[in-house]
């Protein structure tokens, strides 16, 4: 069987189909399809989860009812039928596994597929890695070493039964549960994700890491991730995610939540690279994810990295409300759309703390028939004296089929704050590209290099252990563009 | 080829259409993406009366030559026949259906500012441009638009036509001090022709002014067009932009100048429809006192409209702690063989500007002074035609002076 899987993916690696196209076949235990009180209090107790939290989910769940999905995007969503849609499938193992000699050799194998080698961890990267397959989280490792330095890094749903207090404390705090139609449908029915905690002084001794993976049919994936940075600590948590090939859309909508107290910095980098659907977009994931973070406390940091090169329709904005004194917002993206895919992502900063400061990077890059859009606020409120902002948007388009969209909101109401906003919009240029095969390399390769160096900007700031994987993923998100 | 393939539809059956648009979505208030920062919810409890007829009373502005057109309300003050050069033709349309609704075949659907226009215009008027064989220039043609009376509203239409060849100088002026004032102008700029235009906006402090120029450009055609905004309580201009044909350059530039509580709004919709154009824009605002500066400037790039040159800057100066700036750039691109760029800034003046002034004994106010024209200045230098120019550069002047 696994034999027979890895040839499906050599063949199709050799034929330019997706890449990380296969299915791994495990026995999952799943609540009926269907979105309703019932549903939920399933999930709930699934996830051994006390009172309250059922009385929060249900109070999310009852503000989506009232709630409409957004139209603002420059986004062509399908209607979604949230009835047809499975919101619980785990992994048939009723307990977790205690050692990774628990865990089910196929998942295992899955794993390896997608370069994530759980049992030479500790001498590859220092990575831990907490590995979401569908919905229960399956192997968490590292976790002694981590406890040693007061680190907390568990499934939410542990976090859940094991703090409550911080849970209680912290959990829709930076997303309210009504923020927005996703964020509440999340808050309704999530079933994983990664809690992370650092106390006071605490520099993370390595990197975080969370593979998230989608496989069950018509499995929506609704993670809850949760990081808490206590004064003058340091954490850098990487999430990257790449999905099997499906013929129904699966629906995904995540929330993560960020919180940096006194000095504190959060590095939160992103790999997506999740089924984009097939030439018409047919089938690839539906991506709405709400991302964000709050500098509490002076001089605290919060940056996010992306590099987004799959689903079929993408829509998430990474925050940052700069509240502390000086605190300091950074969002570095690369956004690549081939086929049919449509994006439309960017940041927001909010300037609230005196002296905050912001940085907005970001690269898009269409190709195909995909359309590509930038939508980002920068405000400046009036206790947010001094307060600086530089934003860069550049797009490249990569034929004449395709769109590339540039939507920042700007709004100043403190006349010492100084924003600045540059975007620029071009195509590869018949120079560059030309000198390239003068050189021997096809034009994909040539147009992977440029692309690559368009992007370097922002690549620079994903933590060594991505950068790999996402240049090959740009790379590999472009092929059959050109020609 | 053109924007859109409307055919013309006569002129009662668009007040129908704009009657249905209006019933349905009333005064637009921030909830509306496209009125995001301008608000008008304080209209859907005003009412205004009908057009105010006075006689219209201003003549224009000695430092601005040419041919005075004048509209208040619904009275029209036309030149007399002899003292209009051959080569220009004023016609009043105002009962001429035809014209009215051939003049909205390219205004944009489902839109405020035409529906509007289109439900309450009382007076209109053609003004048509040819090229002639005279080697002196055609003069100017200088459109005051005035109203009176706080409680009444007017919404004049003039429909400006150049056609193929023809170079033509209009200058509007707005000064009603009417409640709501709601100018619509069309400029039908053709094949090989170009148009010099300026626009001042000095109209009272308690009006409410909704402007839409649309701009529609043949081939080969060129606009070099100025605005400045510093009159009204609110003011939103908008312009809308379209490329009907290849190798036009549009330059288009504009000024709001905000003070005491007010507002000021300037949307821009740059639609380039068609392959090897260029258009320009340079936006500049100053604020001061509790004054709000709102710009939205779109452009658009068409998916066969390759080798388009689009380039928009917009900065604002904030002189006051209670003051607002709000700015959406957006481009919007569907084609890929092109350069377009747009950037926007926010700030208050260069410390380090100041500093050095300072140091050279200057004083603070007229250091300050000096760099809010300087701010302002390098626009103005957008402007082709000298005596448009020296007479805008007199009214930004004149409202430094004041400030000070």
């Amino acid at each position: 069987m696994v034999a027979t899987t890895e040839t499906i993916a050599a063949v199709e690696d050799a034929t330019g189909a997706y890449k990380y196209g296969f299915v791994t076949d495990i026995e999952t235990e799943k609540a009926p399809k269907g979105l309703n009180e019932d549903i939920i209090a399933f999930i709930s107790a699934k996830k051994n989860e006390p009172e309250w939290m059922l009385e929060w989910r249900l109070k999310a769940y009852r503000h989506w009812l009232k709630m409409d999905s957004p139209d603002w995007a420059k986004l062509n969503i399908p209607e979604i039928d949230y009835q047809d849609v499975y919101y619980y499938a785990a992994p048939k193992s009723a307990e977790g596994p205690k050692s990774l000699d628990e865990v089910d050799p196929e998942l295992l194998a899955t794993y390896e597929k997608l370069g994530i080698p759980l049992n030479e961890q500790k001498m590859l990267a220092g990575v831990a890695v907490d590995a979401v397959f569908d919905s229960v989280s399956v192997a968490t490792t590292f976790r002694e070493e981590l406890a040693k330095s007061g680190v907390i890094f568990c499934p939410i749903s542990e976090a859940i039964r094991e703090y409550p207090e911080l849970i209680k404390k912290y959990m829709g705090s930076v997303v309210p549960v009504a923020d927005n139609y996703f964020s509440a449908l999340n808050s309704a029915v999530f079933t994983d994700g990664s809690f992370v905690y650092i106390p006071k002084g605490v520099r993370c001794p390595m990197e975080l890491s969370t593979y998230f993976r989608i496989n069950e049919k018509n499995t929506g994936q609704f993670e809850r991730t949760l990081i808490i940075a206590e004064d003058n600590s340091y954490v850098s948590y990487l999430e990257g995610c790449t999905a099997p090939q499906r013929d129904e859309n699966q629906l995904h909508a995540a929330v993560v939540e960020l919180v940096a107290m006194e000095d504190a910095e959060i590095k939160y980098s992103t790999v997506q690279n999740w089924y984009p659907g097939d030439e018409t977009g047919k089938g690839g994931i539906y991506n709405f994810v709400t991302k964000r973070g709050i500098c509490r406390g002076d001089r605290a940091k919060i940056s996010w990295t992306q590099v987004e090169t799959g689903s079929a329709i993408t829509w998430k904005y990474p925050s940052c409300i700069l509240k502390g004194r000086d605190s300091v917002g950074e969002f570095y993206s690369v956004a690549v759309t081939n086929g049919a895919q449509q994006a439309d992502t960017g940041t927001k900063m909010i300037h609230l703390g005196e002296g905050s400061r912001s940085t907005i990077i970001s690269k898009g890059i269409s190709a195909g028939k995909s359309q590509n859009t930038y939508r980002g606020l920068v405000e400046v409120h009036k206790p947010a004296e001094g307060a600086r902002n530089f934003t860069q948007c550049d797009s490249l388009l990569v034929g004449d089929k395709c769109g590339a969209h540039t939507v920042p909101y700007i709004v100043s109401r403190n006349p010492s704050g100084k924003i600045e906003h540059e975007a620029t919009t071009s195509r590869i240029s018949e120079d560059q590209l030309f000198y390239c095969l003068q050189r021997g390399m096809d034009e994909e390769e040539s147009v992977s290099l440029i692309v690559n160096g368009f992007c370097k900007e922002v690549m620079k700031e994903l933590p060594m252990e991505f950068a790999v994987e996402a240049q090959k993923l740009i790379g590999i998100s472009l092929e059959g563009s050109v020609g | 080829m053109p924007h859109k393939l409307s055919e013309i539809i006569s002129w009662p059956e668009q007040r129908e259409k704009a009657k249905s648009y209006f019933d349905s979505y009333g005064w637009p208030d921030n909830r509306n993406e496209a009125w995001k920062y301008t608000s008008l919810a304080h209209l859907q409890e005003a009412e205004f009366t009908a057009t105010s007829s006075s006689v219209p009373s201003k003549t224009s502005p000695a430092d601005l030559e040419g041919l005075s057109v004048q509209i208040s309300g619904n009275m029209l003050q036309l030149p007399p026949k002899d003292a209009i050069p051959a080569g220009i033709s004023i016609t009043d349309i105002t009962t001429d259906d035809g014209a009215r609704a051939a003049a909205f075949t390219y205004l944009a659907d489902n839109h405020l500012l035409p529906a509007l226009s289109a439900m309450h215009q009382t007076s209109a008027i053609a003004i048509d441009i040819e090229k002639t064989d005279s080697a002196s220039p055609l003069p100017a043609v200088i459109i005051s638009l005035t109203g009176s009376s706080k409680d009444g509203a007017c919404y004049p239409f003039v429909v400006v036509r150049v056609h193929k060849g023809a170079e033509a100088r209009i200058a509007e002026l707005h000064s009603s001090d009417a409640g709501l004032s709601c100018p619509l102008m069309v400029y039908e700029v053709a094949d090989d022709a170009k148009l010099h235009h300026i626009r001042l906006q000095t109209e009272a402090s308690h009006t409410t002014h909704l402007g839409l120029n649309q701009m529609q450009m043949g081939k080969n055609s060129q606009i070099n067009s100025f605005a400045i905004s510093m009159g009204g309580a609110l003011s939103r201009l908008e312009t809308h932009s379209l490329f009907h044909g290849t190798d036009a350059e549009l330059a288009q530039s504009a000024i709001y100048l905000g003070r005491d509580r007010q507002h000021h709004d300037i949307t821009s919709f740059v639609a380039h429809e068609m392959r090897d154009c260029a258009s320009r824009q340079l936006i500049r605002g100053v604020l001061d006192d509790k004054a709000r500066g709102v710009f939205q400037g779109k452009v658009r790039v068409a998916p066969d409209a390759q080798k388009t040159d689009g380039q928009q800057m917009s900065r604002a100066l904030l002189l006051s702690r209670d003051a607002e700036a709000d700015a959406k750039p957006e481009l919007e691109i569907f084609a890929d063989d092109v350069v377009c760029s747009h950037g926007a800034t926010v700030g208050e003046l260069d410390e380090n500007l100041m500093f050095y002034l300072k140091s050279r004994g200057i004083a603070e106010d007229d250091a300050r002074n000096m760099l809010i024209d300087a701010f302002l200045v390098d626009t103005l230098d957008e402007i082709e035609d000298p005596d448009f120019a020296a007479f805008m550069t007199s009214q930004i002047n004149r409202w430094s002076l004041a400030r000070r």
